[in-house]
């Protein structure tokens, strides 16, 4: 009898002392290691990385679509432009002239009708034998400021109607503009585009910036400002209060 | 007179001159005999209780241990991947016997004032927790799995370079995306990903048609055409990106079933 009790009551305490209880908690995990498992599992995608880096491939036109769209593009150039003005002129001298004024009639029409230069207003300047809208001159230096005060003898001038050139400049160009290497032909354009520029309303305009092409309307006579000679109207200059015309 | 004795009666004669002696050497070796095996029981049972314990915490180290791991690049993402799935293996490794008995002391859960069954459901209850625990990592794994695959086409149809595709390429371009619409259709998926793979699938035959609309709007020469169907081809790709909004939908929700299979199991 008490053999029994004594191995009963061994099991017992020696089987009670090897239970383990386990303890409940709670099961829910908190939002910061909810986010953890999401973002280490996501981290495993790559589907969303590849479909995102797949963008539709650029297409290079065929060659019967350039052809089509160069066609149009001069079809619509060709109806873009405009009805052509003619601007009439009458040329003259004053003082002493030792250029040739043949030339200078034919340079500086050739210079207003450049395809580079106002022409591209869509106006044609015709020379007409008397009462020309404006009056191109060619002046001896020394007479220049006797179209105004405001006229010097050293440089070409515009007073009203009368667009006046410099004879020493049409010979010689300037010591700056020779220095800068500008040859005497774009000289002669740019000085009658620009003289005939302010016949169309412009004022004097500055070098844009370094390197640029400099506005025809510059005072490229006496400094480039680090542009570029240009004897040609600019795109931004194809405007004309005199006549009209619209800057584009 | 020589009386010839037999060994059974000398033992007898023997026993009943020493029984008392003999019945205390048979009680106590019945008594060690009962401690062994108590101290054993305690032992076994013990040992039985830990491993629960272990199984729980080995699961839970490999599965924290695997997905901790980076995964910034292509390389680092497929290592990751195999260890999770190394991982989802291993837990179920002798899950079959995890919650056997030692024959020796299986009688024992019987004893019902020791409460041993209480450790043996516990054992069953940890079971079942890391079975369906291990269950949605596996879904998980499946689906990533599939995701990568599909991932692993696409880049056959992405395009190689940013240059001007010629129109000499075209065609080859359209070969790709049937390529890869037939690879997806044959390919078997996950019952997860089954509906996003529909999509990766009607996704791909929109690009499909609207290359084959580049293309013969280019045979006919016809601009207006053209430059519709170059219109459409851009949105067929953009449409692309719906996939990982529906699959991350998709991947997201398995995640949380398994967040909270992992709570419950890791508590």
């Amino acid at each position: 009898m008490r053999l029994k009790f004594f191995i009963t009551g061994s099991m017992i305490l020696s089987v009670a002392t090897g239970l383990v209880i386990s303890t409940q908690f709670s099961s829910a995990l908190t939002s910061e290691q909810s986010s953890k498992i999401d973002s280490e599992v996501i981290s495993m995608q790559t589907l969303p990385t590849t479909i995102k880096a797949i963008e539709a491939p650029k297409l290079a036109d065929p060659e019967w679509l350039k052809q089509q769209n160069a066609a149009e593009a001069a079809a619509a150039q060709k109806n873009k432009e405009p009805a052509t003005r003619v601007v009439t002129y009458d040329v003259s001298s004053k003082g002493l002239i030792t250029a040739n004024f043949t030339e200078f009639k034919t340079l500086a029409n050739a210079s207003l009708n450049d395809a580079r230069g106002w022409a591209r207003m869509g106006i044609v300047f015709r020379e007409v034998s008397s009462g020309g809208m404006f009056t191109l001159v060619l002046s001896e230096a020394g007479q220049v400021s006797s179209f105004s005060s405001g006229c010097g003898v050293e440089y070409s001038c515009r007073v009203g109607r009368n667009v006046i050139i410099n004879q020493d400049r049409w010979i010689g160009a300037t010591a700056s503009w020779n220095q800068a290497g500008g040859s005497l032909r774009d000289y002669r354009h740019m000085v009658v585009n620009h003289e005939t520029g302010h016949w169309l309303g412009h004022d004097h305009e500055s070098c844009g910036g370094t390197g640029q092409a400099a506005p025809v309307m510059q005072q490229q006579s006496i400094s480039l400002q680090g542009c570029r000679f240009n004897p040609w109207a600019l795109d931004s200059e194809l405007w004309s209060t005199t006549l009209g015309i619209k800057r584009s | 007179m020589n009386i010839h004795k037999s060994p059974i009666s000398a033992l007898t004669r023997a026993f009943s001159q020493h029984k008392k002696a003999l019945m205390v050497i048979s009680l106590l070796v019945l008594a060690v005999s009962l401690i062994a095996y108590c101290f054993w029981s305690k032992q076994a049972w013990e040992g039985y209780s830990h491993s629960t314990r272990q199984r729980s915490e080995s699961a839970r180290n490999a599965i924290d241990a695997a997905l901790a791991l980076p995964a910034s690049n292509d390389e680092q993402r497929k290592l990751k991947y195999d260890t999770v799935v190394t991982a989802s293996s291993d837990i179920t490794k002798g899950e079959d016997s995890a919650c056997n008995l030692n024959p020796l002391i299986q009688w024992q859960r019987s004893l019902g004032f020791l409460n041993l069954a209480t450790i043996v459901n516990d054992c069953n209850t940890e079971k079942e927790k890391l079975g369906a625990l291990n269950g949605d990592l596996k879904k998980v794994i499946a689906y990533i799995g599939d995701e990568q695959a599909v991932a692993s086409l696409l880049e056959n149809v992405k395009p190689k370079s940013s240059d001007l595709l010629v129109d000499s390429s075209w065609a080859d371009q359209l070969k790709l995306w049937e390529s890869f619409s037939a690879t997806i259709g044959a390919r078997k998926v996950s019952s997860e990903f089954t509906a996003t793979k529909a999509l990766v699938q009607e996704r791909s035959s929109v690009v499909e048609a609207a290359w084959r609309e580049v293309i013969a709007a280019h045979g006919a020469k016809d601009k207006s055409r053209y430059l519709k169907s170059q219109t459409a081809l851009v949105s067929s790709y953009a449409a692309l990106n719906t996939i990982p909004d529906m699959s991350n939908r998709y991947l997201l929700n398995l995640i949380s079933s398994f967040r909270n299979l992992y709570g419950q199991a890791f508590k």
